[in-house]
């Protein structure tokens, strides 16, 4: 099976996130497993940094996969105005580059892509001779417009890419949840969907870690008594923190008292300020709620094992990265009772109802005075992390991408062989089709020639395996 | 000084209407100028885009 994955979420803004961690993770593990099976990775050269790290990353893996950059003129982002000629000319030229590449199976490593960045991902905008997966992660923007669709823009674009997963063989769900959610929503217009649920990084385990190195690490983010932890992984509406801080503020107050609320990441100024202003609203001493801002993930495992309690009140989530790495580092974790959060936690007592704060402040304050509870939550944890394993979900993806394969070769058998130009007259037949008011200039029709010519030289290579 | 405030709203708006005529000038002259630098099979593609583009 010749397997191409388009791994532009380890490129755009998408790559800081958990997409680009799972996107990362399980492709890395796939590349593992290939056994016979050639991986190829394709990125765009529109994050030229990006290109390099992904390059020295999967150099790095046993089995190094070829991997292949297109060439897109940009700017690109969706929200920009005057880019949408731009950008449909991109889609149009990045499915060509794929299907030039002669796979079996094509891989999108993230599809709901290029709002905000130069990434670009479309399925089935061109005829192609092969089937394609994606890795899906959740629909929340669609299932919560009014916080993240608010204006038609927005709408448009989201609706256009649901269209395109739509058009998709394979939807590889990254939790249970996340596949049904996926069936519920878009059944019967859609694809096979199966769960390949992700798995923390093995950077996320318990630390060997000094007493004085733990105040050490402690003390470099000022948390100098003992911490009830949050990595919300997003600052958006549904990470639902200010419910957090209603239910610590729930809790007896001789237990808050003695109990400082860390939240880690980069949040939004206004956003802390806003959140800073209800914690002094509830009495709580105002030293109380400390905010680290961006913390590097070696600080972070220490942390996760530092803290009295890691908490996780998102109201929605397609997986919950945090909770698993959490976990993994032996943190006695309690999260919502909701979406996928269910499964990543595993445990009923571990679990708050988020739209109420004395449900969140009535199990904080368990396992802040019940240390057998603590201990029993940390216990869980190890334990239940250890269930997720990328080595799992990779078998599982490739076993789907193999079937998707056999299906694209018995296709090709029954159908006319693949056009020698590798579908150029569709291709320029299609941009030559693109109605949007603002058309291109001159000089970016140079600059779309000369990007399709590089791309189909480096299409040739790779075919011709001089890549 | 601001010196949008010293012109006058009607010049400004009828610097606007020429550098708006005089844009797409350029940009042809300097699309001329790069499509005579172009690989022989990127200026082939070229061909073929103007070609679908006038189609439609």
């Amino acid at each position: 099976m010749r397997l191409v994955v388009d791994l532009q979420a380890c490129q755009g803004l998408s790559s800081y996130r958990g997409i680009g961690r799972f996107a990362d993770g399980l492709v890395g593990e796939m590349v593992g497993h290939a056994h016979g099976d050639e991986i190829c990775i394709a990125l765009s050269d529109r994050f030229p940094d990006a290109v390099e790290a992904v390059k020295r990353r999967f150099s790095a893996l046993r089995s190094p996969s070829k991997i292949v950059v297109y060439r897109l003129v940009g700017p690109l982002a969706e929200m920009g105005q005057g880019n949408t000629w731009r950008t449909r000319a991109a889609e149009l030229m990045r499915e060509a580059f794929l299907a030039a590449l002669a796979p079996d199976v094509v891989l999108v490593g993230s599809l709901f892509e290029g709002w905000v960045d130069d990434c670009v991902a479309s399925i089935g905008r061109l005829p192609s001779q092969s089937r394609t997966a994606v890795i899906h992660y959740d629909l929340i923007p669609w299932l919560r417009q009014d916080a993240y669709l608010g204006n038609p823009g927005s709408l448009a674009y989201y609706e256009r890419k649901l269209a395109s997963l739509r058009r998709a063989d394979l939807l590889m769900a990254i939790s249970e949840y996340s596949r049904e959610e996926a069936e519920s929503c878009l059944s019967p217009d859609i694809g096979r969907v199966i769960s390949v649920p992700g798995a923390a990084d093995a950077r996320f385990k318990p630390p060997s870690m000094s007493p004085s190195q733990r105040a050490e690490t402690c003390g470099r983010y000022g948390l100098l008594r003992p911490f009830a932890m949050c990595s919300p992984g997003g600052f958006d509406v549904r990470k639902n923190l200010p419910a957090l801080i209603e239910g610590f503020a729930a809790m007896p107050a001789q237990v808050s008292a003695r109990v400082d609320l860390v939240i880690v990441g980069s949040a939004p100024e206004q956003l802390r300020a806003a959140l800073s202003a209800q914690w002094n609203g509830t009495g709580l001493n105002a030293s109380s709620l400390i905010f680290t801002g961006y913390v590097p993930d070696d600080d972070l495992v220490r942390l996760y094992a530092a803290c009295e309690v890691f908490v996780f009140p998102s109201v929605h989530e397609g997986f919950g990265l945090p909770v698993l790495e959490a976990m993994s580092c032996g943190a006695p974790t309690i999260a919502s009772g909701t979406t996928s959060l269910v499964e990543v936690v595993g445990w009923p007592e571990a679990m708050f109802d988020p739209q109420s704060a004395a449900s969140i402040g009535k199990l904080l304050a368990r396992v802040l005075t019940e240390p057998a509870f603590r201990t029993a939550l940390q216990e869980h944890a190890l334990r239940h992390a250890a269930r997720f394993a990328w080595d799992k979900s990779a078998v599982k993806a490739l076993e789907a991408c193999r079937t998707l394969a056999a299906e694209a070769s018995a296709k090709r058998l029954g159908s006319s062989a693949a056009p020698d130009d590798y579908g150029y007259r569709q291709l320029i037949a299609a941009i030559g089709g693109i109605k949007e008011p603002i058309g291109p200039t001159q000089m970016e029709l140079v600059a779309v020639a000369e990007a399709i010519a590089a791309n189909e030289a480096t299409a040739h290579a790779f075919r011709s395996g001089s890549i | 000084m601001n010196l949008t405030r010293l012109v006058p709203a009607a010049i400004r708006w009828r610097i606007n209407v020429l550098r708006a005529r005089l844009d797409p000038l350029r940009d042809m002259l300097q699309a001329a100028r790069a499509a005579r630098r172009l690989e022989p099979r990127a200026a082939r593609i070229l061909q073929d885009l103007k070609s679908a583009l006038r189609a439609g």
